[in-house]
């Protein structure tokens, strides 16, 4: 993060840090350049726009030119709006303004990430990462599952990341929370959905919601499914989930699958 | 030979996953929630119910690997495919050593608490 204001550069700095981002951060875009030119490498570069020795925008063609940063994502932050951002030379990955909201900052790097691979290099974290999960990224949540085990299981990970799930035990229940939550205005963003339940199972459930509602009123579908056979997955797949979780639940998996949910009030944006 | 029925690790991570605060209460719930699927198991291979068969292994089996109960998970499993298929027949003796490695396994959860 390269950002002359001390203030700014540390409150993106402690966002970043607390979702598990490893940082760092200087007020000189030269100091910036010479950890790159000395062979420093990142995933995501966020540069303020307005820096007195050098802008953003120059910083950013300085590290595209330099040896093996093709793939750092470059993420512009400024203060105006598009105007400036018409006439950039430079191609930025993203483009975030101040002031910022840390939802924004949140969707913004997801939505970099999503496709990218990266190492993960793991520390010590100094708070679980998880506790901020659902501060930054508010979902509602509906928990389909039959199983009082599991149900306890995957509501307590969801409270440890600051989630109050709403509990349907089978596929037909799970149909009735999404049709009564649509229809009073407060619908689910994601449907947490086991595939193995009583009367109505997830596969079933899951096709009956997605003919039943157009995508941008309908809750993203994550399944969750202790079969590990690619045909269980295709299966899940062909009836419109979005996404699965293995069984037994790991937070890492929870984290993950949930972070990549577009909540419903982002979805009618283009 | 003594062998743990709960595998350490994965019961470990588990409890480092919900909490120390918590993990009595889940492991309590699978104390509740089996003795009732061993009856479901019971109840569907006396009315030849191969769906309910499945139904209730797949939980145990579900349940059971959660816990770290793997080799009870394994047996689940094999009910589970047998209920799949439609077969039941030969079934209920795989059920009687499921319920004796489950008593085996909740005394073994016991002392991990």
């Amino acid at each position: 993060m390269v950002d002359d204001n001390a203030t700014n550069r540390r409150i993106l700095v402690a966002q970043a840090r607390n979702w598990g981002l490893l940082t760092r951060e200087t007020a000189s875009p030269e100091e910036a350049l010479q950890w790159i030119q000395g062979g420093d490498s990142f995933d995501l570069a966020i540069l303020d726009m307005q820096m007195p020795s050098m802008t953003g925008e120059e910083l950013a063609m300085a590290i595209q030119e330099s040896e093996g940063t093709d793939s750092v994502l470059l993420i512009l932050y400024s203060s105006l709006g598009g105007r400036e951002e018409a006439r950039s030379q430079v191609d930025f990955d993203a483009h975030l303004t101040k002031p910022l909201r840390p939802s924004q900052l949140f969707d913004t790097l997801m939505d970099l990430v999503a496709d990218r691979e990266a190492e993960v290099i793991r520390e010590e974290p100094e708070r679980p990462p998880e506790a901020l999960l659902a501060q930054y990224h508010p979902l509602r949540i509906l928990l389909a599952e039959d199983n009082a085990v599991n149900q306890k299981l995957a509501l307590r990970l969801l409270e440890k990341m600051g989630y109050r799930a709403d509990v349907a035990a089978n596929g037909l229940e799970a149909i009735d929370a999404v049709d009564r939550a649509i229809s009073v205005g407060a619908p689910y963003d994601v449907v947490l959905m086991d595939i193995q339940m009583p009367e109505m199972d997830g596969l079933e459930a899951t096709r009956s919601i997605v003919s039943n509602w157009p995508e941008e009123e309908r809750p993203s579908i994550i399944a969750m499914t202790a079969n590990v056979m690619e045909g269980d997955r295709e299966g899940a797949v062909a009836a419109g989930m979005d996404d699965y979780v293995a069984k037994p639940i790991r937070v890492e998996e929870l984290i993950g699958a949930l972070s990549r949910v577009t909540p419903l009030r982002e979805k009618g944006d283009v | 030979m003594s062998e743990n029925l709960i595998d350490r690790k994965t019961f470990d991570d588990l409890k480092k996953m919900v909490g120390e605060d918590f993990i009595g209460e889940l492991v309590d719930t699978y104390f509740e929630d089996s003795p009732l699927l061993m009856a479901e198991l019971h109840k569907a291979l006396d009315e030849g119910d191969a769906g309910a068969f499945r139904r209730a292994a797949h939980s145990l089996k579900s349940n059971s690997a959660s816990l770290g109960a793997s080799s009870l998970a394994a047996m689940a499993k094999e009910l589970e495919d047998r209920g799949r298929d439609g077969q039941l027949e030969a079934a209920e003796p795989k059920v009687r050593e499921l319920e004796t490695a489950y008593e085996k396994a909740a005394e073994e959860l016991k002392t991990l608490l």
